[in-house]
């Protein structure tokens, strides 16, 4: 043993360095982490205070019956207006206008969806809009889907 | 104007796993490969593989040392690092990571202090004020350099590399293992995607330390040894076969099986992938160093040694570049072709200047470097002749 004094050196300071760094750790994991799982359980408590954002499928249509009835007879049915729009806390609360609704650039909005990409499937509606504006003798402008689509019923 | 977003389907659309996650398997690659070629000479005793022992082990340290830079790079919020080890998920195979890597790391560390004992003592023997404080941190106090000091340090030394082989077979064979869990991709599921990542890690590790011991030499005016040089291209040109068969193998398996995912697989080597796996994979990066490190293995005695380490020398970069185009079709590919299998995004174009970017790769790739010359500037990476060795290492006052 005489001549490991160096490794017991060593040994002793590996053992203080993993002593060190559990106690960090002790001090560093938030209180609730692990109750539920691999997470810190407060959280969820956190999110389920926060105000809901986005009303549910159908909450526009007690005001804007006329453009809920066009939507409804379209390709876009089943597609949620805050999809497209701002999310419904922006313009309502407890029933209150509390604000204006955002009106999306079209041609932006539009693109999410239906831009030609490869990954998309075939079947789905979707051009490259470049040339698909150019092909219609239009000039590209923001609004220039509406020159010849209804945004609540592409088809009509 | 936005060119895509706020769609649900389908989720193949961007490359999510980019160069950074290609430079990470590549640079433990390194780690691995250093460390068990340093393992030939510390454990098994080829004593022709002297003068490269040191500066394997220590090449490991410099590439695990920036190895997390890669994956940090990739996730972002450097800052949030810290939760993944105070926290470490047990299900999570990324996770593992965390205690991979520490347990490697204290190792290796451990390995190369006992490496480079004798020489701290005698630095601090040597040196004056703060450099010979400092030297004598290093030493923890103890200047025994008795022969019975160095049999302890030499058995201590034989254990850690023990557990140091497995280690680094399993830092890489996990890395292997990430992709080939993925039982979604066919081109990453396999259970050969380990063992072909350890292989070709232990390649690139070999070529690393070929090119380092020669730039090193070249820089020190002294002289390869022939022996040294001869037996590093025996063992990388073992390696770099082993590891190119298995790589045919995988691919020859799913071509004569010809199941439903080589109408996908096919296409994408033999197409989107021909650049990089036909031209560098498999004929620039294999064929021609297999060619080279063939002569330098089976016509040894018709060549002089200028000859061998130049044909070392360029087989060496082929190679390190044929593991790193090996560790691009992985990542890469396995992310161009839909999981659906019915066609490609796509070809992926990292940027120069990105947080994923080529500029920022290259700087991992040298950091590294640079580290061993200051390492070398601290502790020798090559060993001293014994007689320099032997000479003003006494032991210094308490």
């Amino acid at each position: 043993m005489e001549h490991a004094k160096h490794i017991i050196r060593a040994v002793l300071l590996l053992v203080i360095a993993a002593t060190l760094f559990v106690l960090a750790r002790h001090f560093a994991i938030p209180q609730s982490f692990g109750v539920y799982g691999a997470y810190r359980a407060a959280s969820v408590t956190e999110h389920a205070a926060k105000e809901p954002q986005h009303g549910a499928a159908g909450s526009c249509a007690g005001c804007h019956d006329e453009q809920a009835d066009v939507k409804a007879e379209g390709k876009h049915a089943n597609l949620s207006c805050e999809s497209c729009h701002a999310p419904l806390a922006v313009h309502v609360r407890d029933d209150q206008k509390v604000g204006p609704m955002t009106i999306p650039t079209p041609i932006e909005v539009c693109s999410w969806c239906h831009q030609k990409l490869r990954a998309r499937p075939e079947a789905f509606p979707q051009v490259v809009f470049a040339s698909h504006v150019a092909e219609h003798d239009e000039t590209m402008t923001d609004s220039v889907c509406l020159e010849c689509h209804n945004a609540h019923n592409p088809s009509e | 104007m936005s060119e895509h977003g706020g769609y649900l389907f389908p989720n193949d659309l961007h490359i999510l796993w980019q160069l950074m996650i290609v430079m990470y398997p590549y640079v433990t690659g390194l780690v691995a490969g250093a460390f068990i070629l340093s393992s030939l000479y510390h454990v098994f005793h080829r004593d022709e593989l002297r003068p490269i022992g040191r500066l394997a082990l220590v090449a490991s340290l410099g590439f695990l040392l920036f190895a997390p830079f890669t994956l940090l790079l990739h996730l972002g919020h450097p800052e949030r690092c810290y939760n993944t080890l105070v926290t470490p998920n047990l299900s999570s195979a990324m996770a593992m990571f965390g205690f991979i890597y520490a347990g490697y790391m204290t190792l290796l560390v451990a390995e190369i202090w006992l490496v480079h004992r004798q020489d701290i003592i005698m630095l601090a023997s040597r040196s004056e004020g703060i450099k010979r404080t400092f030297y004598k941190c290093l030493a923890l106090g103890v200047y025994d350099v008795s022969p019975e000091s160095r049999k302890v340090d030499h058995g201590v030394l034989l254990i850690l590399a023990g557990i140091g082989i497995p280690g680094a077979a399993f830092l890489h064979g996990y890395v292997g293992f990430i992709f080939g869990a993925v039982k979604a991709n066919p081109w990453w599921s396999t259970p050969l995607m380990p063992i072909i990542f350890l292989c070709s890690a232990i390649v690139s590790g070999i070529a690393m330390v070929i090119i380092l011991y020669s730039i090193g030499m070249k820089f020190s005016n002294r002289k390869i040894d022939a022996p040294c040089m001869q037996s590093l291209a025996r063992w990388l040109w073992m390696f770099a076969l082993i590891s190119i068969t298995l790589e045919l193998l995988e691919i020859m398996t799913l071509a004569y099986e010809a199941a439903e995912e080589w109408e996908v697989i096919g296409p994408l080597l033999g197409d989107q992938l021909a650049f990089s796996f036909i031209g560098i994979q498999l004929i620039l990066g294999a064929m021609v160093p297999i060619i080279l490190l063939g002569i330098v293995v089976l016509m040894s005695r018709y060549l002089t040694d200028q000859i061998r380490n130049t044909l070392c020398f360029v087989a060496s970069l082929l190679l390190l570049v044929q593991v790193f185009a090996m560790r691009w079709n992985v990542v890469i590919g396995g992310q161009i072709f839909s999981k659906s299998m019915r066609g490609f995004r796509e070809k992926y174009t990292p940027e120069l200047f990105d947080k994923e970017g080529i500029a920022l790769a290259i700087a991992i790739f040298v950091l590294p470097l640079l580290f061993i010359i200051l390492f070398n500037r601290v502790l020798p990476v090559f060993e001293q002749p014994e007689k320099q060795l032997s000479t003003g290492a006494g032991t210094p006052s308490q």
